[in-house]
């Protein structure tokens, strides 16, 4: 038993240490990306920055058919040790595989009904899960009061923008969902994100909104074309953002190219 | 108050305590002066939403604007707390 206050803080920070870690073993590993995108073509990098120790984010990606690749980007409602927790049995749901997965909109509900079970009153989490095709060059998708998605041409930067409303899960059992798509063909990317981006605060002290992450994406995109990534957006991020960030941020980015080496 | 998130959670256990011991059976709460929700003061609205529903009340909320209108929009929580303009 810790004998004082600065023995307990230790401790604790210790306990949280150890949480990080085994949170960030739940995302998606660097062997399970690279096999992702030697069978899809499909280059993928991610952000993920837990504003205190631990994030109520989590994302993860997984194939669900010959020519379908499933990403989920899920916000569960604060942050910290609650949140944390969240995501942990969240990962155990969505890790037991079911056939409802090949529809967004089915899934979704599926998952709504399941958190509604766990979830306190006041608590809830944003997502969006969705489905790549590589046959219909487009991610089809069901949004439950998350950011919007965007698409972006990597030769134009020509953005763009998918509708994201939907109530959050965990709320109602009643609630529905429908698919929507965005275009998603080579020679594209598509990023999803955490609305840390968007309720991040400027030197000026304003938001930087739906627009400035459209406006942070096409930037990137202007600068980097094929070789945009999580990290080549986020570097234009915090040339604007002012730090520390109040909430957790995880975003995820898509490419992809137009010669593509598949297996 | 011109944020509502987490941190503002005794704040709206206290208006709710109020509400209830008021006696009313209804309670309206103007969002007008609120210029800014995140996800968990979100959640704090349907805290209220399902505090009144369980002590036979009804609360409803109005005068939501700007950031504020569009969180409720693209949450759709119109489907489960009264949103009036």
């Amino acid at each position: 038993m810790p004998t004082d206050v600065e023995e307990y803080r230790a401790e604790m920070e210790c306990e949280l240490k150890t949480a990080r870690i085994m949170q960030s073993e739940i995302l998606p590993s660097a062997d399970q990306l690279r096999r992702l995108q030697r069978k899809f073509g499909v280059e993928i990098s991610a952000w993920f920055e837990p504003s205190a120790q631990i994030s109520g984010d989590v994302w993860d990606a997984w194939q669900v058919g010959p020519t379908k690749l499933a990403i989920c980007l899920v916000d569960f409602s604060t942050h910290g040790i609650t949140a944390a927790m969240n995501t942990i049995r969240f990962f155990m749901l969505i890790r037991q595989r079911n056939k409802l997965m090949r529809d967004p909109a089915k899934y979704v509900e599926f998952l709504n009904k399941a958190l509604c079970q766990y979830l306190l009153t006041h608590q809830f989490a944003t997502i969006i899960y969705g489905i790549l095709d590589t046959t219909s060059h487009s991610f089809t998708y069901a949004a439950a009061g998350s950011t919007q998605p965007l698409s972006v041409r990597l030769d134009t930067s020509q953005v763009s923008v998918g509708d994201r409303s939907g109530l959050p899960l965990g709320i109602s059992r009643k609630a529905t969902y429908i698919n929507r798509s965005i275009p998603f063909a080579p020679g594209a990317a598509l990023f999803l994100y955490s609305d840390a981006m968007t309720e991040s605060s400027q030197a000026n002290e304003s938001l930087i909104g739906d627009d400035g992450v459209i406006n942070i994406l096409k930037t990137a995109t202007n600068d980097s074309h094929e070789n945009l990534s999580a990290s080549n957006i986020f570097q234009k991020f915090f040339d604007i953002a002012v730090r520390p960030l109040n909430d957790d941020l995880t975003a995820v980015c898509l490419l992809r190219p137009n010669h593509p080496t598949i297996q | 108050m011109d944020k509502l998130v987490f941190s503002d959670n005794g704040v709206v256990r206290k208006i709710f305590e109020e509400f209830k011991n008021s006696g009313c059976a209804k309670c309206s709460i103007n969002l007008s002066k609120l210029e800014y929700i995140d996800s968990a003061g979100l959640g704090l609205l349907v805290l209220i939403h399902e505090a009144a529903e369980s002590d036979g009340k009804a609360a409803e909320f109005s005068g939501a604007a700007g950031q504020v209108k569009k969180m409720l929009e693209i949450t759709n929580f119109a489907s489960v707390i009264k949103i009036v303009p």
